[in-house]
């Protein structure tokens, strides 16, 4: 009888050691939000100290700066229906807040690249009506994409590489995780480049003002 | 499964006759299920947490549906169809500051029962109308909803279409026999008074469906009631596609592109008082080319 009780503990205990911090993350997750946002603030003020690092695509002929604890990730090319994303910069408080089940999960800031025709279905050259014209597609296919997508700005009169540019930001919902973004795009030489940043609210809203910085450094050479 | 073999596992290791356990074979079996266990559990718990591969996000979407948006003075009105509400729902922003902020969100299908898509936008003055449609009656419709109030609020939808269905044909109309199928395509104009909506359509004679055409019905009074449809392109056998539309006032162009035998030409029809009447079609180029 005795070793029955003794199989019956090892088990609990075998069973408890691995769960432990599992449990303990899942009890305390106020205390680990407001950790997270310390540590978010922490890390924006040593990112603000950084210097930049310089990302040159020759291929693409952009030039971009990022903070250098910013983890750089070079994609190749997406399948028709989705972005040439070319380049993606990871914020560094990522792994805090990665879940794989969750849709647009990373904090982080991506450049695409595409042909001017990927979006349009007539040739149009000028600038305006091709600006908007992307805005229409790229907010039509978030919209139908992003769950409880909602437009929060609408900005026609920015720059982006010193070209005319327009702006959106945004914000969805996903399982309970709001999502805050801004995209820009612009367009030169019947070339599209967009530059999105999507992160959870609460990292958002600290990360913005780096990320400004980082879309203001973009370069079309 | 499981419970067959914990039953196994019982009748092995419990002598019925003394009711007692027998140790001997409880130890080997419980260690091989405890070492299992423990790397089960312990594969889960150690799982990656870490973005070392990037699954494709909301935002890398290119294709699907689109947000027409349109600026009368200060104000900038745009929509989109999204399944937020766990159904497809066409949803109306209005800025009156430029873009800078947005009102809330307005569902103007607000269809439960069904899936709602294809907006445009127009306005003219302090109105502002929208055209989607919706397939709640289980026919594809089109509708239209009017705002007098820079988009603060909506007036009830209107049907332009009203398709009735045979069993053979999808959402087609019947007359004797003859059946229109499902308008895509939509678009909307607003010039003074006058609302043009649009829509590529097709007719179906006797389960045989003709290639596409362009129609257009017109509101003289804001969009509180609407003509009767014109079809602009009438083209028999021939495929129209891809409209246009601009508006002022009285005066309304629509354009659209014809395919037949191998060309892809451009056509156009005028109005000259609040889509009445038309000019007869008339090609814009010989040469014409699409990238499409």
């Amino acid at each position: 009888m005795l070793l029955v009780f003794s199989a019956i503990l090892s088990i609990m205990l075998i069973l408890l050691v691995p769960l432990s911090p599992i449990l303990a993350s899942s009890t305390s997750s106020e205390n680990n939000n407001l950790q997270k946002t310390t540590t978010i603030a922490t890390t924006i003020s040593q990112e603000q100290s950084n210097n930049l690092t310089p990302y040159n695509n020759p291929t693409h002929g952009i030039k971009f700066q990022y903070p250098s604890d910013w983890k750089l990730v070079e994609h190749g090319d997406n399948d028709y229906h989705n972005l040439n994303i070319v380049a993606e910069f990871l914020q560094p408080n990522q792994n805090n807040y990665y879940n794989q089940n969750i849709s647009a999960s990373h904090n982080s800031l991506r450049i695409s690249v595409e042909n001017y025709s990927a979006f349009t279905e007539t040739d149009n050259n000028n600038t305006v009506n091709q600006l908007q014209n992307i805005g229409n597609h790229r907010l039509g296919a978030i919209g139908i994409s992003c769950p409880g997508f909602d437009l929060k700005s609408y900005i026609r009169n920015t720059t982006l590489a010193g070209s005319p540019a327009f702006e959106i930001n945004f914000d969805y919902s996903y399982l309970n995780n709001n999502k805050k973004a801004i995209e820009i795009w612009t367009v030169k030489d019947n070339k599209v480049y967009i530059i999105d940043y999507v992160a959870y609210e609460q990292v958002y809203d600290i990360t913005v003002p780096i990320v400004q910085n980082m879309i203001a450094s973009f370069e079309i050479t | 499964m499981l419970l067959h073999s914990f039953w196994i596992f019982f009748y092995r290791t419990y002598d019925l006759s003394t009711r007692k356990l027998n140790t001997k074979r409880i130890i080997l079996p419980t260690f091989a299920a405890l070492t299992l266990l423990f790397a089960m559990v312990s594969a889960i718990s150690t799982a990656p947490q870490s973005a070392s591969a990037f699954p494709y996000t909301c935002l890398d979407t290119k294709t699907g549906g689109k947000a027409p948006m349109v600026i009368s003075g200060k104000n900038l009105y745009v929509v989109w169809w999204g399944n937020g509400t766990g159904n497809f729902e066409v949803i109306f922003k209005a800025s009156n500051d430029n873009g800078k902020t947005f009102g809330d969100k307005i569902n103007l299908s607000n269809s439960t029962n069904g899936i709602s898509g294809g907006a445009s936008v127009a306005a003219s003055g302090n109105n502002v109308y929208v055209t989607y449609w919706d397939n709640k009656t289980g026919i594809g419709r089109v509708y239209v909803r009017t705002s007098n109030d820079n988009g603060k609020t909506f007036e009830p939808e209107i049907t332009l279409t009203d398709y009735t269905p045979i069993s053979s044909v999808p959402y087609p109309q019947i007359n004797e026999g003859l059946a229109k199928l499902m308008p895509y395509e939509l678009k909307i104009a607003a010039g003074g008074d006058n609302v043009y909506v649009i829509a590529k359509g097709a007719e179906n004679v006797k389960n045989i469906t003709s290639p596409s055409d362009i129609f257009i019905r017109t509101s003289n009074d804001n969009g509180k009631t609407f003509g009767e449809e014109i079809n602009l392109s009438n083209s028999t056998g021939i495929q129209s596609t891809r409209a246009e539309i601009v508006a002022s006032g009285d005066n309304v162009d629509v354009s659209w592109w014809e395919k037949s035998d191998g060309k892809d030409q451009p056509m156009i029809r005028t109005s000259n008082d609040g889509g009445k009447t038309f000019g007869e079609a008339t090609v814009l180029t010989a040469n014409s080319t699409s990238s499409s």
